[in-house]
């Protein structure tokens, strides 16, 4: 339980870090959100001090923080000055869309990249494993901005799925199950190009792992008795391959994160990357700042998972015999 | 030339028909897949030798030779291309993948890593018993064996409910060779076993494959690079370069009157490493 406990801490600690150099880089950042209201000759110069006033940005970094930590104890995380309410229930609507994007796209890819590792390592240099190496290796090499536009012309040239947003503009008026498909469909291109993007990471790496153990001296000797492969599969191969891959696990949900503001920008889908854009832009820093705080807390949300996984799987974890050698 | 490396004391000769193993002909080759281009390795190219009964051969040759691809075909880690494997009258490289079982557990293999010997999840209890799960052994047998097994070796029957992660180098192999004892073997192929130890625990190693070689009969394949560890544990040398024997005969010959260019300089570069280590033990002095 200490384990967990420890990793909690340390988990507050880095959000609390976290929020810190957000409010640090933000405050170096030039501009802010009424410098657009400074040309307007309507705008008084007394009118938007008041303004600057009203939201406190007249405060020293220190009291802004401080106010700003306050409000993220009672779940508010600031207030948007362009949407004019707290920013957590603002994120929050839109943080649902990109959970529902993210987790469909790592179930996805570890439902894929786990299988293909295992069977590029098991039938190493032959053609299905040359074939995912030049394919991971082109999908690593190309940017995922690259990847994502070709797929988003190549859906909209042929019609394959629907191209943007979230629900086609009939969907109050299909019944659930044609609601659900549509979801689906307007969810298919997004997810796609995360999956693609990821999978070519993960697979190499549970490659690497699996073959690593079968190159053990104990996989050869239970080889050399004659052990089943179902055996030597679950007994000896998977459950030490399987560390690795799961502190993957964690990572991956933070590469998918921030995989999927990009993407959520490209195929218009309405979650936290195009809000967090357009605030970025018209300098509405606490919903900027919020939006990093959700990364970060999917993010240790996700590692979470991973280090539960761990400690379940690896009963060295829990006695902390790992560390002895 | 003579060799400052001490020599095993000259047993009787063994008979020709006495041999546990025969190897004739054997040969092993690996295809490398690039992606565009497939590259062959010639690691054995046709290597005849035999061992008699309870006696040591020690195959040795520098990185490469193809020492190590023979101990594994031997082990049946790997198929080799041509020629054969005979233990008594049975040629087991024809064998199929169902009718070696029987002849799995009369050849064991122990490794040089001692740290990847061990499957790190497991206790030493579990590891050593693993041959026996694997073979359908019951428990009451297994547990027996495990305890009889680690006694043989050395090791205290209090601790192998720790994890193997938890004990030191030269520990854990002696757990890989009572891992191996537990299923009775006639031929251990000890690739690089007593390498990466210190040279106390090598020492102590070998007093114990050579106790355990003399109380059940065993017959040893050993694979080294170390004049010292082969002139103490092996009745005959082979000497491989390019995945042939270039060189072979009894230990006392080969230590004193090496015949081949590569044996001599084997037992050169092996002097010299020795001359290094003592110098610098000196200098540290």
């Amino acid at each position: 339980m200490s384990y967990l406990v420890r990793r909690l801490v340390r988990g507050i600690l880095l959000l609390a870090g976290v929020s810190v150099l957000c409010f640090l880089f933000t405050e170096m950042a030039p501009g802010s959100f009424f410098d657009e209201m400074r040309v307007n000759p309507q705008i008084s110069p007394e009118t938007i001090a008041g303004l600057r006033a009203q939201h406190g940005l007249d405060q020293p970094l220190v009291v802004r923080y401080g106010r700003w930590v306050k409000s993220a104890l009672h779940a508010d995380l600031g207030y948007s000055i362009a949407y004019n309410t707290p920013v957590a229930p603002l994120l929050w609507s839109r943080a649902k869309n990109t959970l529902l994007l993210t987790l469909t796209a790592m179930v996805l890819t570890w439902g894929i990249s786990l299988p293909l590792g295992l069977w590029a390592a098991a039938k190493r240099g032959g053609v299905l494993d040359r074939a995912i190496t030049v394919i991971s290796s082109l999908l690593i090499a190309v940017p995922e901005i690259v990847i994502a536009l070709a797929l988003l012309a190549t859906a909209a040239r042929w019609r394959l799925t629907p191209v943007g947003g979230m629900v086609s503009s009939n969907f109050e008026e299909l019944s659930g199950w044609e609601q659900f498909r549509d979801v689906v469909a307007h969810l298919t291109l997004p997810v796609v190009i995360l999956v693609l993007c990821e999978s070519a990471v993960i697979v190499r790496h549970v490659r690497a792992s699996v073959l690593e153990v079968l190159g053990a001296s104990y996989v050869q000797t239970a080889r050399g008795l004659g052990i089943s492969r179902g055996r030597l599969l679950f007994r000896h191969v998977l459950p030490v391959a399987a560390n690795p891959a799961i502190s993957l696990f964690g990572f991956s949900l933070a590469g998918l994160i921030s995989g999927s503001m990009l993407v959520e920008v490209i195929c218009g889908w309405p979650g936290l990357g195009p809000l967090v854009l357009d605030a970025t832009f018209s300098r509405d820093l606490y919903v900027v700042i919020g939006g990093i705080m959700f990364s970060a807390l999917f993010m240790l949300g996700g590692n979470m998972v991973a280090d539960i996984m761990l400690m379940v799987s690896d009963p060295r974890i829990r006695t902390g015999a790992a560390d002895a050698g | 030339m003579v060799s400052n490396f001490p020599t095993r004391p000259m047993s009787p000769e063994p008979e020709s028909q006495n041999a546990f193993l025969r190897v004739s002909g054997l040969a092993k080759r690996y295809v490398r897949g690039g992606l565009w281009r497939e590259r062959v390795v010639e690691a054995v190219r046709g290597v005849d030798f035999e061992i008699a009964a309870g006696r040591t051969l020690a195959l040795v040759g520098e990185s490469g030779s193809g020492k190590s691809t023979v101990a594994r075909c031997v082990a049946l880690l790997e198929k080799s291309d041509a020629g054969q494997i005979w233990i008594g009258d049975t040629d087991i490289a024809s064998l199929s993948l169902s009718a070696l079982l029987p002849w799995r557990t009369q050849v064991q293999m122990v490794f040089q890593d001692a740290v990847t010997s061990m499957n790190p999840r497991f206790t030493a209890a579990e590891a050593v018993e693993e041959p026996l799960l694997i073979m359908g052994k019951d428990e009451a047998l297994r547990r027996e064996t495990v305890r009889s097994s680690v006694n043989e070796v050395g090791l205290s029957v209090d601790g192998i409910e720790r994890s193997v992660m938890q004990f030191s180098g030269g520990q854990r192999q002696r757990l890989a060779i009572a891992r191996a004892l537990t299923v009775r073997p006639k031929l251990l192929v000890l690739d690089e076993a007593l390498t990466g130890l210190d040279l106390s625990t090598q020492g102590q190693i070998a007093n114990l494959l050579l106790d355990l070689q003399a109380a059940h009969s065993l017959t040893y394949l050993l694979i080294s690079h170390d004049p010292a560890v082969v002139g103490r544990m092996a009745d005959v040398i082979a000497v491989m370069a390019g995945g042939r024997i270039v060189e072979m005969g009894s230990t006392a010959e080969m230590m004193t009157a090496p015949k081949h260019e590569e044996t001599i300089r084997l037992l050169r570069s092996a002097r010299a490493a020795q001359t290094n280590l003592a110098a610098i033990t000196g200098a540290s002095l």
